[in-house]
């Protein structure tokens, strides 16, 4: 009987911690954006931060994130998938696993720093374009809608080599059987690799596209230190929005609104992992 | 015969695209930084080699700011999270692991459901507790929040279902307290999870920018992702001295990436057998 009590010891100093640190803000956030004021006693009920929150303005930073997750995850999962087949059948694939892992291990403003140089108007992704004739562009400034695609760029290298390490834990698992019956069948690698692989990977599969989702929803440093919401708020995404709305413009109830839509967005992903694990 | 030499010359087909793609893709950006730091600012943007291999930078860089102490918070802050990251995760995920009391599965929840909350998605409201508390610009408000993380339990919780239970067993009939099982008997055997938490909490918080941008205030207190970020915005027409302070905070992670390299990749494993 004793043994009961100690569980609850060991598990104390962990909930004492949710309580404060994630559970209590995240509901005192949830009551401060029906507020007009941080002093609940001295504020009223309101509807009004979530009616700003309708503005055209807002409604491009919602857009925004959709573009900058769903851009991601559409050149991270694919990407992510050849170069662990690749790893996979070629020599040498430990050094490969390291190389490519290698970005993940990175601070994310040095990340950004490197690829903002590499993207300006004389930095190396333009000359290595004029090689092969391709005129430079202005990839962060102006109004040409280059900046999202860096930036996902930019995040998206930081990654890959991350779930290509999750695609090559699941390939691990397959079993070996499966691809010697298929060859007894006289199936080439194509068809093996349609019929067995793929199946097999579903799991992974939905693993990556939720962890992938939720990485970039997360994100904050390289968007804040590569293009820092600009040029013209094209990149300006729910959680840069969130900091200059908090701690720039001092509007504590407007950015615990912005804060509700942005915790909202991570519950439903995770609720979609839930789903997908059981 | 034949088939051998087909499968040998597809391997090698792959690693020469695999070369290709980790060419332009990993060493060039990181080979045009480390090269960059060591030319004049007007050579920087040029692909040659420097005319002159210019060392200057770096002193000059570390000399433009208290670039020791930033380094030594970083340090001291990423150690004493991956400490209490460690530590606090090893408790609570023996307790859902090995026992069995009224309201364990309610704790099991709670950590699963409070994973998406994470300190980038929940800063604004954390930020607002923190400040009520008093702790705003200084070492606690940086490092409290963060020393627990849901992730860091259920890591534990996961690899510690693997100790048999008959040790533990074992151990209660010598009459070992409960507190002694965990120190002598838990802790020993889960020593390869711990490391993995260890390293993990510590490089995920020495590459955190968004936390220390919103706790910290004075010069003295600053982070090197947070000092990167300040000397980047200040000394835009120094793009030489930009490249040395970014070579410079990449060292550490990339020197304890480079002998602990399994760690690092085993975190990645676990997470998802955890699946």
């Amino acid at each position: 009987m004793k043994k009961k009590y100690w569980g609850y010891i060991f598990y104390a100093p962990a909930l004492l911690h949710i309580l404060i640190f994630r559970i209590y803000p995240t509901i005192n956030t949830a009551i401060l954006s029906f507020y007009d004021s941080q002093q609940l006693a001295m504020g009223n009920f309101t509807l009004s931060n979530y009616q700003r929150l309708l503005s055209p303005r807002f409604l491009q930073v919602i857009w925004n994130t959709f573009y900058y997750v769903l851009g991601g995850v559409i050149i991270i999962v694919p990407i992510s998938l050849i170069i662990a087949l690749l790893i996979k059948n070629s020599k040498f694939s430990g050094l490969f696993k390291t190389s490519f892992f290698y970005p993940y291990t990175m601070a994310m403003v040095a990340v950004a720093i490197i690829w903002g140089f590499g993207f300006r108007q004389d930095g190396f992704v333009n000359e290595f374009l004029s090689f092969f004739g391709i005129a430079p562009k202005n990839w962060l400034g102006g109004a040409g809608h280059l900046a999202m695609p860096v930036l996902i760029f930019a995040t998206a290298w930081r990654y890959w080599g991350y779930f290509t390490l999750i695609y090559l834990s699941g390939l691990e698992a397959i079993p070996a059987e499966l691809y010697e019956a298929a060859k007894i069948d006289g199936a080439n690698s194509l068809q093996s690799f349609i019929n067995i692989t793929l199946p097999q990977l579903r799991p992974i599969f939905s693993f990556v596209l939720v962890m992938s989702s939720v990485e970039l929803l997360r994100q904050f440093a390289i968007p804040n230190v590569l293009t820092g919401g600009g040029p013209y708020n094209q990149t300006m995404i729910l959680s840069l929005d969130v900091y200059r709305q908090g701690f720039y413009y001092f509007n504590v109830n407007v950015a615990s609104a912005e804060a509700v839509v942005l915790i909202s967005f991570a519950i439903i992903i995770s609720i979609f992992q839930y789903r997908i694990t059981r | 015969m034949k088939m051998r030499k087909k499968q040998n010359l597809k391997k090698w087909l792959a690693t020469v695209i695999l070369l290709i793609i980790a060419v332009f893709l990993l060493f060039f950006p990181l080979y045009w930084s480390i090269i960059g730091s060591f030319k004049t600012p007007n050579e920087i943007f040029s692909l040659k080699l420097p005319s002159e291999w210019k060392l200057s930078n770096y002193p000059e860089a570390w000399r433009t700011g208290n670039w020791s102490r930033y380094f030594f918070n970083s340090f001291f802050t990423s150690g004493i999270i991956a400490l209490g990251q460690t530590f606090f995760g090893a408790l609570a995920g023996y307790s859902l692991a090995k026992f069995r009391y009224p309201g364990k599965n309610v704790f099991f929840a709670t950590t699963i459901a409070t994973l998406p909350l994470s300190q980038q998605v929940i800063f604004l409201p954390l930020f607002l507790i923190v400040s009520n508390l008093g702790w705003i610009d200084s070492y606690i408000g940086l490092i409290v929040p963060i020393l627990v993380t849901p992730f860091s339990i259920f890591l534990m919780r996961q690899y510690m279902l693997g100790i048999s239970d008959s040790l533990i067993e074992a151990a209660r009939l010598d009459g070992a307290s409960e507190p002694r099982i965990f120190f002598r008997i838990i802790l020993p055997l889960s020593k390869p999870v711990l490391i993995v938490v260890f390293i993990l909490g510590f490089s995920g918080f020495y590459n955190n920018l968004l936390w220390p941008l919103v706790i910290i205030r004075s010069d003295k207190l600053q982070t090197i992702s947070l000092a990167l970020q300040q000397f980047k915005g200040t000394n835009f027409y120094r793009p030489d001295l930009i490249l040395a302070a970014t070579i410079m905070s990449l060292i550490p992670i990339s020197v304890l990436f480079f002998f602990l390299q399994r760690f690092f990749m085993q975190g990645v494993s676990i997470s998802v057998e955890k699946e």
